[in-house]
């Protein structure tokens, strides 16, 4: 009798103790496999979303080149339309035979935030040799002031 | 009546298993559900991930074409509208259609000048992409060799009418994760900027 009173009393628990000691484990293998998905997603977005950026930048580029060897920055019409967007082209500015232009599109909504690439382009003439510099950044969405934006850029010298 | 301590500890035992199992069920249960979601997340995002290189291999295709014919052999055989030409331009056919065209990796070329390696897709859609992982394939994502996967990918071109100077260039890969469908397309503009 005072055997079975006293193994009741080992025994008191034991069940729960098991049970939480298998959940805990079961837990730290779900949470290791949930941390490895969501780092895969969070690669896959990061992934894309620099792509996005980088062909952007590329469009921007792609434009900048066009601007220079047709139209030697100086295009047809101003604002001109290339790639779908509608770019402005104030007047380079120049300083100690080094002219900056800033090209840039008008921007979605009508705002001047939401701008998919922006171009900044500058020729300089050292004795008589023309060098240029085109930075073309690009992003992935098209809002500039988005914590998530991602940008991408190329830059191209000739 | 004054119960004996042995027969208060009587259902005891029974009761701690019973909360147990049903503690044991429920978050079993939970972490399989989780494990579950955790899996069809990362199928979802190596998806992606191949998707948005198969996008880059299109674009970049098209772009090597276009720096191929275009600008290296403009003063041989090439030029801006032989480029256009070769992915349908002149005869509003291959990747100039609303069905798009697929570009076969395994025989493309970027200096062809005309080829089979463009192939318009009929109205039922382009065909689906196969997989082959054998170490004698050159690429594993293709047409010829493989296991047939999901992925579809569409290649659309536009020459802007204000300016036949530029074309757009829009790649779309869909496919099924699971049984939704997904889709993601990237595209760019090319211009003759070496005219």
């Amino acid at each position: 009798m005072k055997n079975n009173n006293q193994k009741i009393k080992y025994d008191k628990g034991y069940a729960i103790l098991f049970t939480v000691v298998v959940v805990g484990i079961i837990s730290m293998i779900t949470i290791g496999l949930s941390n490895a998905a969501y780092k895969q997603i969070i690669l896959s977005s990061v992934a894309k979303d620099s792509t996005t950026a980088f062909y952007q930048s590329d469009i921007a580029s792609e434009c900048a080149l066009y601007a220079d060897n047709t139209y030697n920055m100086v295009p047809p019409s101003n604002p001109w339309t290339c790639a779908g967007n509608s770019l402005s082209f104030p007047a380079g500015v120049s300083l100690g035979g080094v002219t900056t232009y800033n090209i840039d599109p008008a921007g979605t909504n009508g705002t001047s935030i939401n701008k998919c690439f922006r171009i900044t382009a500058t020729k300089s003439i050292v004795l008589d040799t023309i060098t240029t510099d085109i930075q073309a950044k690009g992003y992935n969405i098209c809002n500039m002031s988005n914590s998530r934006t991602v940008e991408r850029a190329i830059q191209i010298n000739y | 009546m004054k119960l004996s301590k042995q027969q208060k500890n009587k259902a005891f035992t029974i009761i701690e298993a019973l909360v147990a199992i049903m503690i044991l069920s429920v978050s079993v249960a939970g972490m399989l559900g989780v494990t579950a979601s955790s899996a069809t997340s990362a199928r979802y995002a190596n998806n992606e991930i191949t998707a948005n290189y198969l996008l880059q291999e299109a674009i970049d295709s098209v772009r090597n074409s276009r720096d191929t014919i275009a600008f290296q052999m403009k003063n041989t055989t090439g030029g801006w509208l032989v480029f256009l030409n070769r992915y349908g331009y002149g005869a509003n056919s291959k990747c100039f259609i609303a069905n798009g065209c697929m570009l076969k990796m395994d025989s493309f070329d970027a200096s062809l000048l005309s080829g089979n390696d463009i192939i318009s897709c009929p109205n039922s859609g382009c065909q689906s992409l196969s997989y082959d992982s054998s170490a004698s394939s050159q690429l594993f994502y293709q047409y010829s060799t493989g296991n047939p996967t999901s992925f579809v990918r569409t290649v659309k071109m536009v020459v802007t009418p204000t300016n036949t100077d530029e074309v757009k260039v829009t790649a779309t890969v869909d496919w099924l994760n699971g049984s939704s469908s997904r889709s993601r397309s990237l595209e760019i503009y090319l211009l003759d900027w070496q005219k």
